[in-house]
């Protein structure tokens, strides 16, 4: 079987250089900051709503990468940083995932990208681990719900960002064409952490 | 935690299930337990259980979606016992066991299961933070099997469980420091949880049993309890940001 790789993508802002590195427009999804009544949740929904039921892709890539990646300590963590740059990532995340695995065409792709930090440097980043950790879970539920279709759906996390580091998006595009591969055809529900384990 | 004659522990979501077990285990070492949790009677009922295990049982009102309610219970221990040497965050959505379709699920339902297991993991860690230190103490957060591998009926449950194993691994490296440890384990076990989600879902009960090594459902006092009581003791001294599964090897992890 021969799928399209042209992946419909949606992201966030920050995710902008890695769509066009892979040469296709951001669909961007609502990225209203939360706070702790989810003002913007039903936003969100609406947002689910209206994109659930489009037109349907061979490759849906899912990058939700962070505006800005600030360290935080337990004791001088905010409300505010909680609810910003994690609740809400998180449920973004879900609304996102959701829509990109029931827009995949039967027997495609979904990639989720995510900022992770690694375990051992973890400290002070329990908001990306917790969000990560979190869509990883998401992206093994989803593979599960949608292997009836053939969907594979797979999570790549990378520090690159958190840690600076150059070639992020290089390496994330080699992922992508990894997982998209025909030597990647039977796998589903892979987990890819760059970095340290 | 340093060795103390009789260590001062919190429990969220003690009124029942897991955390029942958890409180009642540790009150059985002779240890003074504060059960936390929304409902008074119920609460009560379990402190009045641990008092009579050996323990000394305490209930303490406690919602830990709420900052102020996490404030203030602890703040309750600290003034009644004196210090602080675990927390236990056990408390969970009682949606945990309710089957859903992520596509069509309220997104009102997601944020309780995010309020109860992640935002409260956030009030109940860094209200504790400052007596655990002084006590080098250690917390234990509740994830589970499904916290690993994804759950087709239960994805927001399972996305939220991992984000609590995420939490833990983090808050181990940075408290360390501080010589606070932080754990969890992910057990399963007979829970009226659990027999709601048996109930709902007819076919579950097979899929867990059917190939278990041990063959049963553990017990929250006997089979769960321990670990975690093991977790909070001075044994467990030198094991941080591990998530143990105390499941009678359903899930084989090496």
């Amino acid at each position: 079987m021969t799928i399209d790789l042209a992946p419909w993508f949606l992201g966030t802002e920050a995710a902008g250089d890695l769509a066009a590195q892979m040469g296709v427009p951001l669909a961007l999804v609502p990225t209203e900051v939360f706070d702790e009544a989810w003002s913007p949740g039903r936003d969100l929904e609406a947002w689910r709503e209206g994109e659930v039921n489009g037109e349907r892709y061979d490759v849906v890539v899912v990058a939700l990468l962070a505006p800005d990646l600030v360290a935080h300590s337990l004791a001088e963590l905010t409300d505010d940083d909680w609810y910003a740059q994690c609740e809400g990532p998180f449920a973004q995340w879900f609304a996102a995932l959701t829509v990109a695995t029931e827009r995949c065409n039967d027997r495609g792709v979904v990639i989720a990208f995510c900022d992770r930090p690694v375990p051992k440097d973890s400290g002070n980043w329990a908001l990306t681990a917790c969000v990560s950790d979190g869509v990883e879970l998401m992206v093994r539920s989803l593979a599960l719900i949608h292997e009836a279709r053939g969907v594979r759906v797979h999570f790549v996390g990378t520090p690159a960002r958190i840690e600076g580091k150059p070639h992020a998006q290089t390496a994330l595009h080699d992922r992508f064409l990894m997982l998209t591969g025909t030597d990647a055809a039977s796998m589903s529900s892979t987990v890819l952490y760059e970095g340290e384990m | 935690m340093v060795a103390t004659p009789t260590p001062v522990v919190l429990v969220t979501g003690a009124s029942g299930g897991v955390g029942r077990g958890i409180a009642l285990s540790c009150a059985a070492a002779g240890w003074t337990v504060w059960v936390a949790a929304r409902r008074q009677s119920e609460g009560q009922a379990v402190a009045d259980e641990a008092s009579a295990r050996g323990g000394q049982g305490h209930f303490v009102l406690c919602d830990t979606v709420s900052r102020s309610s996490v404030r203030e219970a602890i703040a309750t221990i600290v003034d009644h016992s004196g210090r602080l040497d675990g927390v236990v965050h056990n408390a969970t959505s009682g949606l945990s066991p309710t089957p859903v379709q992520p596509v069509t699920m309220p997104i009102e339902d997601l944020r309780d299961h995010v309020a109860v297991s992640m935002r409260g993991s956030f009030f109940v860690a860094q209200e504790a933070l400052p007596h655990l230190i002084a006590s080098k103490g250690s917390m234990v957060m509740l994830t589970s099997e499904a916290g690993f591998e994804g759950k087709m009926r239960l994805a927001p449950y399972a996305a939220v469980k991992g984000a609590v194993r995420g939490l833990t691994r983090a808050w181990a490296r940075e408290c360390g420091h501080d010589g606070v440890r932080v754990n969890a384990i992910a057990p399963l076990a007979t829970t009226p949880a659990v027999e709601e989600a048996f109930a709902k879902d007819p076919t579950m009960a097979e899929r867990v049993l059917g190939r278990h090594p041990l063959g049963y459902l553990g017990d929250t006092v006997d089979d769960i309890g321990p670990v975690v009581r093991f977790l909070l003791s001075s044994d467990a001294r030198y094991v941080t940001g591990v998530t143990i599964m105390v499941d009678g090897g359903n899930r084989p992890i090496s």
